[in-house]
């Protein structure tokens, strides 16, 4: 069969193209001529043809996409790529919390005290806990002796971590090349395992490995590692890097298996395995079980991989910051670092860092030390890192739809329960970076995707930020909300308060009224109490109000007490932007409390048809809050 | 004088105006190339196979199919084997351009078969055609 055109296009990858290809291919000939019926013999091989064309270039692309960190899809070949770069991806971290224990009333039968040693807190002793109606089991990770006083025996700053003990043991067979171990369970806190190896009746317990230059030849330490199938699986030394094991070395793996809920937050604990047959015991929480985390994600892997990479084990940039912090506190949430150079005031030699963790808005002390211990053994001598809590501003959502009740056997309140979902569901998808924009127009296309019989919203916001106050002291204040506010013109809404509400507190000489904050519209901030509804202006100078800063100053003030059970002022403003930005260490979210978001819903009486040439028709103000 | 017209016309061979290979790919006895079919032989066989196709056979073609080898494992009434017998017509009319006036027929036989006649006409012109094949159930 000859061919008179042998030009044949072979860049497509789709079938349907590949196909016309090979039929233009074909029609240079006229020995064939029936490839453009579909039932013809030609017409199954051409198809069969570009089938199977396709499929090889599918394959090919995926093949080449797996090839490189950033198109990557596969879980397994993103680790791998990351391990390129010398990136090792966190595990699931189990929730920790740290309690102090008293034992009491410990005797023996014959009168005499146990000993330090027998009344020790064993590794893997359990306590209860209960977290959303459902009961938890916490561990101890280290084994404690206690101090004695009298009949009670007492452990201080017992870690508890989430989850369960678990050991595996190995043999190792030199005749095996490259043995792996792979760890029987999935869910494993890498953090938490500890390799013991027993070499000819001795013990040892091998270090993980962290950084490979101080690592010798006769280094007792383990490797770990994601295998293809998430799995970890540990690997030793060959003898140069790290002491390689010999024939029948017993290797003993304990490490915790994290549950699938970390209990966050929770922080009554109760004992369950009794020590050397006593459990009479008063636990004390110092700090409520924080940083549970799931195993790092592909997009997190492909995020941080080259930044460590070219952090190269140092900080110097606000990137190594940012990677270097995400690795030392996975469960972080956010984290924003900038230059004291930027910060305001400026402070020069230094560099922040603002974290959020993941379920809750600030890090414990504790967990600060951590940190800031952690980033000081890479930093520069001249640089000192300082670890600040974010800065919250909260928007507060109220929106009014319109619905058509024709399109809908929902209720108006099934509605109104959606519509909030959906504004939680904007605040999580789109809110939960320092450096992100809350883009009003966005949440009300939101708003309106919910449903289809929602027809239109106006939807109106307002932000709110804490004022951390020091009680019984006089103290001046600055709260910087960074977003301008509304003040339209000179003494606007002088009467109503402007544009800024407090919440209350106490002053000193005034222990009866609560006292509020407002504003004159032109610059003033105003303290007041009520009398029934009336404002009773007791300084009309109380500070000022930087309307196109966003900056609310106090001036010295005695605090006796305040409203909110944290000791803070919480302050409510009207921005002039519905968009609202994030500067420094500010992170904006929409406050998903309950009170916080006002939903309302009422049915359009046009689009119904209850009422026609708009008589009847109520819309929503969009400056009412 | 009529003769010598005759003699002096020239004679010219038609072009095959259909061409197709062969399904079996069988060796043609003298030269060794695969076989084709022409013409009546390569519609019948265009036909044939759209009668044979299954449902989702065809990658990336579903829909291109007789499917009536489904009908073995159907309930026997008057009023399945009439909706087959739309449905075939039907899709042989849309996926084969060249022939016309398609008319189908199911004729149970015993021994769990089906024989299935196929008469069209091909429209440009070529003979009345009629295919015939029994399906049968593998047991």
């Amino acid at each position: 069969m000859a061919i008179n055109s042998s030009n044949i296009n072979v860049t497509d990858l789709d079938f349907e193209t590949i196909g016309d290809n090979l039929k233009n291919y074909l029609k240079g000939q006229d020995t064939l001529k029936d490839y453009d019926f579909e039932g013809s013999t030609l017409s199954m091989l051409v198809d069969l043809l570009a089938y199977a064309s396709h499929i090889s270039a599918v394959n090919t692309n995926i093949a080449g996409s797996e090839l490189f960190l950033d198109s990557a899809q596969i879980r397994k070949n993103v680790v791998s790529r990351a391990k390129d770069l010398g990136f090792v991806p966190s595990s699931e971290t189990a929730s920790k919390a740290i309690v102090d224990i008293a034992i009491n009333n410990v005797r023996n039968a014959d009168g005499t005290a146990p000993t330090i040693t027998e009344m020790a807190l064993l590794r893997g002793s359990k306590f209860s806990t209960m977290y959303d109606n459902t009961s938890y089991t916490f561990v101890t990770s280290n084994t404690t002796k206690p101090t004695q006083n009298g009949t009670t025996y007492e452990y201080t700053g017992i870690e508890l971590v989430q989850g369960t003990y678990v050991s595996d043991v190995y043999i190792y067979d030199r005749q095996i090349k490259n043995a792996k171990f792979v760890l029987s369970n999935g869910r494993v806190d890498k953090t938490l395992v500890t390799v013991a190896v027993n070499s000819s009746g001795t013990s040892t317990t091998f270090a993980p490995s962290t950084d490979v230059t101080t690592i010798k030849t006769t280094s007792e330490v383990f490797y770990t590692q994601e295998n293809e199938d998430g799995f970890v699986e540990l690997y030793f030394g060959d003898g140069v890097l790290g002491k390689e094991l010999k024939d029948g070395d017993i290797i003993t793996v304990t490490y915790i298996v994290v549950d699938n809920t970390h209990a966050d937050s929770a922080s009554t604990f109760n004992q369950v395995t009794a020590v050397n047959g006593y459990n009479d015991s008063v636990i004390t929480v110092i700090t409520p079980a924080t940083g549970g985390a799931e195993k790092e994600s592909i997009e997190s892997i492909k995020f941080k991989a080259n930044k460590f990479y070219t952090s190269q084990n140092r900080l110097v940039t606000l990137n190594d910051y940012k990677a270097k912090v995400q690795e030392y506190y996975p469960n972080a949430d956010a984290v924003a670092v900038w230059g004291g150079e930027d910060n305001d005031p400026p402070q020069y030699g230094k560099v922040f860092v603002a974290l959020k963790p993941q379920n809750a808005d600030y890090l414990t002390e504790i967990e600060k030390t951590l940190v800031r211990n952690n980033i000081n053994k890479l930093n520069m001598l001249t640089v000192r890192p300082t670890i600040v809590d974010p800065e919250l501003v909260h928007i507060l959502v109220s929106t009014t739809f319109k619905y058509n009740n024709n399109f809908t056997e929902l209720s108006q309140g099934e509605l109104e329960v959606l519509v909030t979902a959906a504004i939680v569901d904007y605040d999580k998808d789109h809110l939960n970076n320092f450096d992100a924009i809350f883009r009003h127009s966005n949440l009300v296309k939101a708003i309106d995707e919910t449903h289809t019989s929602i027809l239109s919203n106006i939807t109106n916001i307002r932000l709110r930020k804490k004022g951390k106050v020091t009680i019984n002291d006089t103290k001046g204040y600055t709260v910087n909300f960074g977003n301008a506010f509304y003040n339209p013109n000179l003494a606007y809404n002088k009467a109503g308060g402007g544009v800024t509400s407090s919440s209350g507190f106490y002053v000193q000489g005034d222990s009866v009224n609560i006292q509020y904050f407002d504003d004159d519209g032109s610059g003033n901030l105003r303290r007041y109490y009520l009398s029934g509804s009336t404002r009773v202006y007791t300084d009309s100078t109380a500070g000022t109000v930087d309307y196109p800063t966003g900056t609310i100053k106090i001036d010295a003030i005695y605090v006796t007490n305040t409203v909110n059970a944290d000791d803070s002022i919480d302050f409510t403003m009207i921005p002039t932007s519905y968009d609202v930005i994030a500067k420094r260490g500010s992170l904006i979210d929409i406050s998903t409390a309950v009170a916080d978001i006002v939903v309302a819903g009422e049915v359009d009486t046009i689009a119904s048809g209850e009422s026609s040439a708009g008589v009847g028709y109520i819309s929503t103000s969009s400056t009412n809050y | 004088m009529a003769q010598d017209i005759v003699s002096k016309a020239k004679v010219v061979a038609t072009p095959d105006a259909y061409s197709d290979l062969d399904l079996f790919f069988t060796a043609h006895p003298i030269t060794g190339d695969v076989t084709r079919k022409l013409d009546t032989d390569a519609i019948k066989r265009s036909v044939k196979n759209i009668v044979l196709t299954n449902y989702y056979e065809r990658p990336f073609k579903p829909s291109l199919a007789g499917g009536v080898r489904n009908l073995l494992f159907e309930l026997d009434t008057d009023a399945r084997l009439s909706r087959a017998r739309r449905n075939l017509q039907n899709t042989l009319s849309t996926l084969e351009p060249r022939i016309t006036d398609v008319q189908c027929d199911f004729f149970k036989t015993d021994s769990n078969a089906m024989t299935i006649i196929i008469n069209y006409r091909i429209k440009n012109g070529l003979p009345n055609q009629e295919v015939e094949f029994t399906i049968r159930r593998t047991r």
